[in-house]
């Protein structure tokens, strides 16, 4: 299912909702009840998570009505993994680690990359017949989830979880199931077996779900559409303008796309009182591509940082090795394609060579800004041609090699039937909302009541607004798939 | 929102109570919208796109769904996004939405003015490069009609109405502003494509010596009017319908409508906001046709005017732009007031999957219905519909019998042709299931017109339609005596539900994309339409 379906937001959300609150009552019932019999509940939460399980698993059946049970099968092996591996500092403990991850790693490599390198073997002339697997959805999210809840509780940053049912809550929980932020075990272990969501929570929560679905629809689909029409016919001898224009609806649909599902996702988490991970923080402000890097898909970043990156040995041993090789899975990790290859090494090729120039020289900061950008934009040209002939016809446009045609109609006709939506993607993208909202913040602390009224009235405002618009644009869209979805 | 840092957080009086408002606020509206979504009754044809919506699949069929449950899971949440309920109106905002993000400040700017048709193939051909053997079947029917057109049409600059230009979706190009907004059908096709009309046309030539074959191709609006500046946008129609004519075989006379409907270019002879020409347009071809059959025809004098008004045509839904919607126009067409006409219709049932199902006993019916104003199907005021086969007898002397085998834009021809013809006999090119000899003879029939618009005339599997019914022996049951009364009771409700089915089962405006980044590509035959698709 996908979050900006209408089926999601007026089937699923409002079913879930009245149920979720139905067992937060009895919950609340058998809180009372050992209260007063002065015992404390062992599982306060049990109702209300049986009913978010149960959601999540609908949620992900939904889409992927078989591989459903490759991920109970997951959460499984990782279950009996994480218990077996627990404070044993010794062979034992890290065999059960390295089989856990392996067994990840299998059900990845299987159901990701198994076509793509059976693709490679046949292209050296091995007789190898294609798989033919199609990806679950979100497997490169759950699956990094899993292995990042064996090493922590390895490392004793968290304790195994006892319950199955609570384990598989945190891995398939419907918010951040199919395309992230990727939520440490850590980050949610003591909010899954107990956890509160105050007003606040719930207002600030729903707020933030349908911004999130503002970007996405209002945004992303027509910037999709955009991209589309420039990048997706035929490429031969298009114009530079077409490229330019393309390439940079593609960033912007990306951007608010994914961002978008993770304010979301965020969102609906805080509604049920867990606290997700940022995952954004204006990547496109950015003024160098290590930088970018830390703002874009930050639980990634972090992910490869804390569990690739300083193992082999951060920045002390053979730094250049551990660059390549994170951005190597880094780019892997988007795709069985060898594009998203060449794309990761692209980016690690870039901060290996900015660390050591750029970030060392005094240059102003408009000019990293620019250069930032643009060696991003280039990078989304890698990342958005999965086929080699059209990704070389893209970049022949896109540096001008083609006869020169000025602004043809067709562009033209995307840049001023869509004046304000680029206005306001543009200016979406610098941190204008974190400004607003700190405003909104001041007036509230200084003016009592009346200053957090009128802030919050705003927001409903704003939130009906977005919710109309998104509603009348999903009516007759045909595209309407998150980007990362298929990651 | 992002990246936000909660650490010491002063004191906000009143956050948990304007929290709540927020929660009330949004929760209710939120709520009125699920009961809207969920419980309002579900919309299950759209006036707007011209097509049922998704159906809910069968959630009894447990096997059907344990086959490809995802199959399944797909459709109900496409069923529940397809046919929400105040679809049309939903969609209209939507397009309100999107036309509220334009920067629309470029209205004085300049003014382009529409490229005089023969001046099209030039500019198309010289700016681009264009494969060498287009370019040469281009300055061919260049030269060939340069002087029958040139002097109609070193006038014609000046019928500007604004120089805008821009490209709306599935193919099509929105010209003009505010109430002249005219909307356009891009033509995919080359001089190279038609055979299958060519040979359709040929055959029948060769299979009815004693009858008269006439080929007549309607071009689409989009020639007279594309601004100069949109002139990649879409394929001169010019070098396609003149090489039809120059590959016909000498039996076969072709009326020339692209040069009659030149002339009259400043005339409403298009819809401004429908894929049709208007009726004026299928009244100039119709004089076209009686002057090459040589047969008498009244000037518009003879008949009686009728106004439609506030008619916004089908291009609406295909352009997805609110500027057509904002711009309705006045359908107007013409009934013949001094000859008298009687029609007798033969209608035809289709299933979903626009086969036919059923054929009725012949029924008298008007030829031309009478709409509402307002009523965006008043195209259907010829005929009513396509699937179905008319027979009308005039009062017109003389021994001519006309038959006219048609696309939709053939409609609005055979109106004015009965002070030419003893009766004029229409066939739609998709739904006939008699054998075409049989009813030639049988009628009597003298002449014989295949009129298609460009994209029809394309379409080499257009014309095989026709072809299969020189051999087709006709399998439609006939209907019981029970049957006929029931189908006669429905017969207005047919009319009704033809119309609706009309544009799905043929015209789709456009059926390539623009070829934005390269139109003056040759394009395959068969590329620029395939209607059949949908009925089949």
């Amino acid at each position: 299912m996908v979050f900006s379906d209408l089926f999601f937001i007026f089937c699923f959300i409002p079913l879930f909702g009245l149920l979720y609150v139905i067992t937060g009552w009895f919950d609340k019932t058998r809180i009372r009840y050992a209260q007063n019999r002065e015992k404390t509940l062992k599982r306060p939460m049990l109702f209300r998570n049986i009913i978010l399980t149960i959601f999540s698993i609908l949620f992900y059946a939904w889409g992927e009505p078989i591989y459903v049970f490759l991920m109970l099968a997951v959460v499984l092996v990782n279950y009996f993994c994480g218990l077996l591996l627990y404070k044993k500092h010794n062979a034992i403990g890290k065999t059960w680690l390295i089989i856990g991850v392996a067994a990840d790693l299998a059900a990845l490599g299987s159901f990701k990359y198994l076509g793509f390198f059976s693709g490679i073997a046949r292209s050296a002339g091995l007789d190898i017949p294609d798989p033919q697997i199609a990806l679950p959805i979100g497997i490169s999210f759950y699956i990094f989830q899993s292995i990042s809840y064996l090493v922590d509780v390895y490392r004793e940053d968290s304790k195994p979880q006892r319950n199955y049912f609570d384990l598989l809550l945190y891995i398939s929980m419907f918010p951040q199931l199919i395309a992230g932020p990727i939520v440490r075990y850590g980050t949610v272990a003591k909010e899954i077996g107990n956890r509160h969501a105050t007003a606040d929570d719930v207002a600030d929560g729903v707020y933030r779900f349908i911004i999130g679905l503002g970007k996405k629809v209002i945004i992303a689909n027509i910037m999709g559409e955009i991209a589309t029409s420039l990048l997706g016919g035929d490429l031969n001898n298009m114009s530079a303008a077409a490229a330019w224009v393309g390439i940079i609806a593609f960033s912007i649909q990306i951007y608010f796309d994914f961002s978008g599902y993770s304010d979301m996702a965020i969102g609906i988490g805080r509604c049920v009182g867990f606290h997700f991970p940022e995952n954004f923080n204006h990547p496109y402000t950015t003024t160098s591509m290590t930088d970018f890097w830390r703002r874009w898909h930050m639980s990634l970043g972090s992910f490869f940082r804390d569990y690739v990156y300083i193992p082999m040995g951060g920045n002390r041993r053979h730094q250049a090795l551990n660059i390549m090789t994170v951005w190597f899975l880094t780019g892997m990790w988007h795709g069985a394609s060898w594009n998203f290859i060449i794309w990761g090494l692209y980016f690690g090729l870039i901060i290996m060579i900015e660390k050591y120039t750029l970030l060392r020289w005094r240059v102003p900061k408009i000019g990293l800004y620019v250069y930032s950008i643009f060696l991003i934009i280039i990078g989304w040209g890698i990342f958005y041609f999965d086929d080699f002939g059209r990704m070389s016809q893209f970049f022949t446009a896109f540096f001008g090699q083609n006869e020169p045609q000025g602004l043809p109609m067709h562009v033209e006709t995307i840049l001023i039937d869509n004046l304000w939506l680029w206005a306001a993607a543009i200016i979406l993208c610098l941190p204008v909302r974190k400004q607003v909202e700190k405003i909104g913040y001041k007036m509230a602390v200084h003016i009592p009541y009346a200053g957090s009224y009128a802030v919050q009235f705003c927001h409903a405002i704003i939130s009906i607004t977005i919710l109309i618009c998104s509603v009348a644009l999903l009516v007759g869209a045909t595209n309407n798939a998150f980007i990362y979805t298929r990651f | 929102m992002e990246n936000q840092t909660d650490k010491d957080i002063p004191e906000v009086k009143g956050k948990h109570g304007a929290s709540v408002m927020y929660i009330l606020m949004v929760g209710i509206f939120f709520a009125i919208l699920t009961v809207v979504f969920v419980f309002f009754h579900r919309t299950k044809y759209s006036e707007l796109e011209k097509r049922d919506l998704a159906e809910l699949p069968d959630i009894t069929d447990i096997e059907k769904i344990k086959k490809d449950p995802a199959k399944f899971t797909a459709e109900v949440s496409s069923w529940f996004s397809d046919t929400e309920p105040y679809r049309d109106e939903l969609m209209t905002m939507s397009m309100k939405i999107r036309g509220a993000m334009k920067g629309d400040f470029r209205d004085d700017e300049e003014t382009v003015s529409f490229r005089p048709a023969e001046t099209a193939v030039n500019t198309s051909s010289e700016s681009n490069s264009k494969s060498k053997e287009n370019v040469k079947d281009s300055e061919n029917y260049e030269s060939q009609d340069e002087a029958d057109a040139s002097t109609d049409d070193e006038d014609e600059d000046d019928d500007i109405e604004d120089g805008k230009a821009k490209l709306g979706s599935s193919g099509t190009i929105i010209i003009g502003k505010g109430e002249n907004v005219r909307a356009l059908m891009a033509f995919g096709g080359t001089a190279k494509g038609g055979g299958g009309y060519v040979d359709l046309l040929n055959t029948l030539a060769n299979e009815f010596p004693n009858a008269k074959v006439y080929a007549m191709v309607a071009p689409l609006a989009t020639e007279y009017y594309l601004p100069a500046k949109a002139a990649k946008a879409s394929n001169p129609q010019k070098p396609f319908i003149y090489s039809i004519r120059d590959r016909l075989s000498p039996n076969v006379k072709f009326v020339d409508i692209y040069d009659e409907l030149l002339k009259h270019k400043k005339e409403d002879i298009y819809l401004r906001t429908d894929h049709h020409w208007g009726a004026l347009g299928g009244y100039y071809a119709a004089k076209k046709l009686a002057e090459t059959a040589g047969v008498p025809f009244k000037g518009l004098d003879a008949y009686d005017k009728h106004v439609v008004k506030n008619f916004v045509g089908s291009m609406y839904g295909y352009s997805k732009d609110i500027s057509v919607k904002n711009a309705p126009e006045d359908f107007v067409y013409y009934t013949p007031n001094q000859v008298g006409y009687d029609a007798e219709y033969v209608t035809y049932t289709l299933n979903k999957n626009f086969k036919i199902v059923r054929e009725s006993k012949p029924f008298k019916s008007a030829f031309f219905k009478k709409f509402k104003d307002g009523t965006g199907n008043a195209y259907l005021t010829f005929i009513g519909t396509d699937q179905a086969y008319v027979k009308v007898k005039t009062s017109t002397p003389g021994n001519r019998k006309l038959l006219i085998i048609k696309d939709s834009y053939g409609n609005a021809v055979p109106g004015n042709l009965f002070y030419s013809f003893n009766e004029v006999h229409v066939i739609d090119f998709r739904y006939f299931t008699h054998n075409l000899k049989d009813y030639v003879a049988k009628n009597g029939i003298t002449d014989i017109a295949v009129c298609f618009n460009v994209f029809n005339a394309y379409s080499s599997g257009s014309a095989s339609k026709v072809k299969k019914m020189l051999t087709q022996k006709g399998g439609i049951p006939a209907v019981t005596d029970s049957d006929t009364k029931s189908a006669d009771k429905k017969k207005d409700s047919t009319l009704q539900t033809a119309s609706k089915a009309e544009t799905k089962a043929e015209e789709m405006p456009v059926q390539t994309e623009i070829s934005t980044q390269e139109p003056e590509k040759p394009v395959v035959e068969e590329t620029p339409i395939q209607p059949e698709k949908t009925e089949e």
